[in-house]
């Protein structure tokens, strides 16, 4: 195969790419809180994202959404 | 890294640079086009940019030498004389040897390089699906969020099964709920509303009630076991008075048998006893010595003793008289304390049946229990039923508390469990919400990356393959196959592998698109693009729009070197037929083993004209030549532009048949407008009409053929002033039209006249006049 154009380490991957987008719908959906935004794109970004931080994440956008 | 301008780069004994080969580049020109023929070292250049890069040489590669490391040095060179510096406007980095690894300092420096080469163009397009997707996994690689969905997905069929059991737990804690509710006998309607109800009566006084009842109890088993023990004690007594009358008796009877002396007398008797077993028969008395009555004597002391034996009796008879009053003064005390205690027990006993009187339906004894305890039993046996009552009254309410708790118990778990259900059934929806927002979202992320690419690679298929409807280039992902990218094209209106309809030409210019579009993805400002010898199969026709195209992309990276056989392309530039001003055109001369890789001036004609003019003893010759071949440049230009008449024949035109084409009409019309920017930046232009270089240029032609073609006793007539006269009109002529950095006026945008590139030529008019 022709040398793949890859991206530069510096940048970016289009998983943390992608989980910045998510984690915004997720926000705007009131599945996220904008607190957590950081922390969960990170986690979703690495593949580290276990089924407690997503409950926790949600129930906590839903606590939130509700004492509003 | 971030790259700089660059400014030069020094080869040293890397391929064919035997020699150190330096190569500057321009400023402000981001494009460097390096044209050689076969065997010049344009390879050599970009290996050593693909060594600097991304430590390898792969122009080498897939040629069946395996490792190739040790032919990266030149010939009669090792690893360690090898090294390329590139010097940038932001600093300097050299690739150097490190036993096998390229080591690049400083690494911060070390410039982003893609590279293309020619015998690769293919291969993007040619690869199995799965070998496609790698090439550009690293746009499209979610696999981390894959892998957040997969979580998700996960949790939500948890959930959901929680969700289900506790639903069931709740059906069995409203079943509960209706078993107490029926075993109540449904008291009012709707078992759940009951049991609310009835978990908010106090049964505090249940509790209390029960325990009185049971402390009747005990006190009534209390009077019982009393009871039992005083007629115990009772009984003793009897029986002790009864032992000690008897001993009495005895002893009286016993005491009426024994002689005062008997003890004295008993141990004579033993004596003697003992002394006739030794002498059974003696002859006189062994006490007084008389024969008198001896006969018989043994038996008669036998009998003696047997008598006095009755005594030992009575002492026996006197120690059991003792005991037997002392037992029975013993039993009295017992009955006497017994007594004493059964006003306790009468009374713990009243004070039960008191705190009793206020509970409704319990029976009671009918009189109070005697005084004395020897009437107990009596009484006892009449209000033995009571007992069971007073157990049953007590369980019944132990019964309701302890199905009370149960009931309590039931709403509470049913209460917790509803409340987890809902937790749950409200978590549910959220979480689906969220897994449809990251799937839908990951769709369309890749989805879009993929479109990017495509359209991007259409574009530019486009603008080589213009009009030929074979810009639908797709790049789609088998959603049943992981990690797989299939390419397809509109060919007739039919979605189809490329591989399978298109020319090879059409392919390749279909990879270096592929290339090209992936290149441009990844911050192509801070990339160096090189592309060795991509112009190889295409055909005339797309040559020219693929060379415009590659123009125009490479203003997108932080540089752009293409290296080129491709012999026209040295052509158009040397008569302003390409963007000359943005780029750097480097010629390669031939390489040879001593010297290496050599460069050739490459400079325009025009610029070369201005070189002849300018020597100190101009050559009338070389400029008439070289003024001749612009000005047929010049009119070949103009007469294209105005579509003017020309005599039809097969061999070549001539300046003869050119030059009239600008005809009387057009002549006085043509003028040139020069955009002059001042030193305030105000843009103005400078108009220059055309006839009078034409007239004059009418007029001195023949000095073109004199001095500059042939060798003819003319031209030593004619003075030398004339021929250079004609290189400077030409020369003149030239540069008003050809702005060598954007080249000839060709847009008719304007609607009035024809513009380079930026204006800064305008030339007039738009049409020929009629």
């Amino acid at each position: 195969m022709a040398t793949p154009p890859s991206p530069p380490e510096s940048l970016t991957s289009p998983s943390d790419e992608l989980a910045k987008i998510i984690c915004e719908k997720l926000k705007q959906a009131g599945l996220l809180t904008q607190q957590d935004m950081q922390r969960f794109s990170e986690k979703m970004a690495t593949g580290k994202t276990k089924p407690e931080d997503w409950r926790l994440a949600v129930e906590k956008a839903m606590d939130s959404k509700e004492s509003i | 890294m971030t790259i700089g301008a660059l400014e030069k780069i020094t080869i040293g004994h890397l391929r064919g640079s035997v020699k150190p080969f330096t190569l500057s580049f321009e400023r402000k020109k981001k494009l460097t086009i390096i044209y050689g023929e076969n065997g010049t070292g344009k390879s050599t250049i970009c290996d050593a940019f693909d060594f600097l890069g991304n430590g390898m040489v792969g122009s080498l590669n897939n040629r069946g030498l395996g490792n190739t490391e040790k032919y990266w040095p030149s010939a009669g060179k090792g690893k360690a004389d090898v090294h390329v510096q590139l010097e940038t406007s932001s600093g300097s980095c050299t690739a150097t040897f490190s036993r096998s690894n390229v080591i690049a300092s400083p690494q911060e420096n070390r410039p982003n390089v893609r590279v293309l080469r020619r015998k690769q163009i293919l291969e993007l397009i040619e690869a199995t699906d799965g070998k496609r997707y790698d090439a550009i996994k690293h746009f499209i690689d979610v696999t981390a969020i894959e892998s957040a969905e997969k979580t998700l997905s996960d949790l939500i069929r948890d959930t959901d099964r929680y969700q289900n059991d506790y639903a069931a737990l709740v059906r069995e804690n409203r079943d509960e709920i209706g078993r107490h509710w029926e075993s109540a006998g449904r008291p009012i309607e709707g078992a759940l509303a009951w049991a609310k109800t009835e978990s908010t009566q106090d049964i505090a006084h249940i509790e209390d009630e029960a325990k009185i009842l049971d402390d009747l109890q005990k006190a009534y088993r209390r009077l019982t076991d009393f009871s039992d023990e005083f007629q115990q004690h009772l009984a003793n007594h009897t029986k002790a008075k009864t032992a000690a009358l008897a001993a009495q008796e005895a002893f009286s009877q016993q005491q009426s048998k024994a002689a005062q002396d008997a003890a004295d007398i008993v141990e004579i008797l033993k004596v003697a006893q003992n002394y006739f077993r030794k002498t059974p028969n003696p002859s006189v008395c062994p006490l007084c010595g008389s024969d008198e009555k001896v006969g018989g004597l043994a038996e008669r002391i036998n009998e003696k003793l047997t008598f006095h034996n009755e005594l030992g009796k009575l002492n026996q008879l006197q120690d059991s008289k003792t005991k037997a009053a002392r037992a029975l003064e013993q039993a009295e005390s017992r009955v006497k304390e017994s007594r004493e205690k059964s006003a306790t027990h009468k009374t713990g006993f009243a004070q039960q049946v008191e705190k009793i009187q206020s509970l409704p339906g319990i029976q009671l004894p009918a009189h109070p229990i005697p005084d004395e305890p020897e009437s107990w039993p009596a009484w006892l046996e009449e209000h033995n039923d009571l007992l069971a009552g007073w157990k049953s009254a007590e369980s019944s309410r132990r019964e309701f508390r302890n199905r009370r708790i149960a009931l309590e118990k039931a709403l509470e778990n049913l209460k917790d469990n509803e409340q987890k259900q809902k937790e749950l059934s409200d978590l549910l929806p959220k979480l689906n919400q969220a897994l449809d927002i990251a799937r839908e979202e990951r769709h369309t992320f890749t989805d879009n990356i993929l479109s990017q690419i495509s359209t991007e690679v259409g574009r530019l298929y486009e603008a080589v393959h213009c009009g030929e409807g074979l810009d639908k280039i797709s790049l789609t992902l088998d959603p049943n196959k992981r990690a797989s990218l299939e390419l397809g094209a509109n060919f007739n209106a039919e979605e189809v592998p490329p591989q399978a309809y298109f020319s090879e030409s059409h392919l390749d210019t279909l990879g270096l698109c592929v290339f090209l579009a992936l290149a441009g993805m990844n911050k192509p400002e801070d990339t160096i693009l090189v592309l060795d010898d991509v112009l190889a199969s295409v055909d005339e026709r797309h040559a020219d729009r693929l060379i415009l195209m590659l123009y125009e992309e490479s203003k997108r990276f932080g540089h752009c070197i293409i290296s080129t056989h491709y012999k026209p392309w040295r052509h158009k530039y040397r008569w302003g037929w390409l963007a000359n001003g943005q780029c750097q055109f480097i010629e390669l001369s031939g390489w040879n083993s001593s010297r290496g890789v050599m460069l050739s001036n490459s400079v325009t004609d025009i610029t070369r004209l201005r070189m002849l003019l300018d020597e100190h003893a101009p050559d009338p010759q070389l400029v008439c030549a070289k003024a001749g071949v612009i000005l047929k440049a010049v009119l070949d230009f103009l007469t294209q532009l105005y579509e003017s008449s020309l005599p039809r024949h097969s061999r070549g035109y001539t300046l003869g048949d050119l030059l009239p084409a600008i005809d009387k009409k057009l002549r006085p019309a043509l003028k040139i407008e020069r955009l002059t920017i001042d030193a305030d930046g105000n843009r103005c232009y400078q108009s220059v009409p055309l006839q009078p270089y034409f007239d004059e240029l009418h007029k001195i032609m023949q000095v073109r053929n004199i001095f500059g073609c042939h060798f003819n006793q003319l031209s030593s007539d004619l003075l030398d002033a004339d021929a250079l006269r004609f290189g400077e009109q030409v020369y003149e002529l030239a540069e008003h039209l050809l702005d060598q950095e954007v080249g000839w006026p060709r847009s008719a945008k304007s609607g009035e006249y024809w513009s380079t590139t930026g204006g800064s030529r305008r030339l007039y008019p738009l049409r020929k006049p009629g």
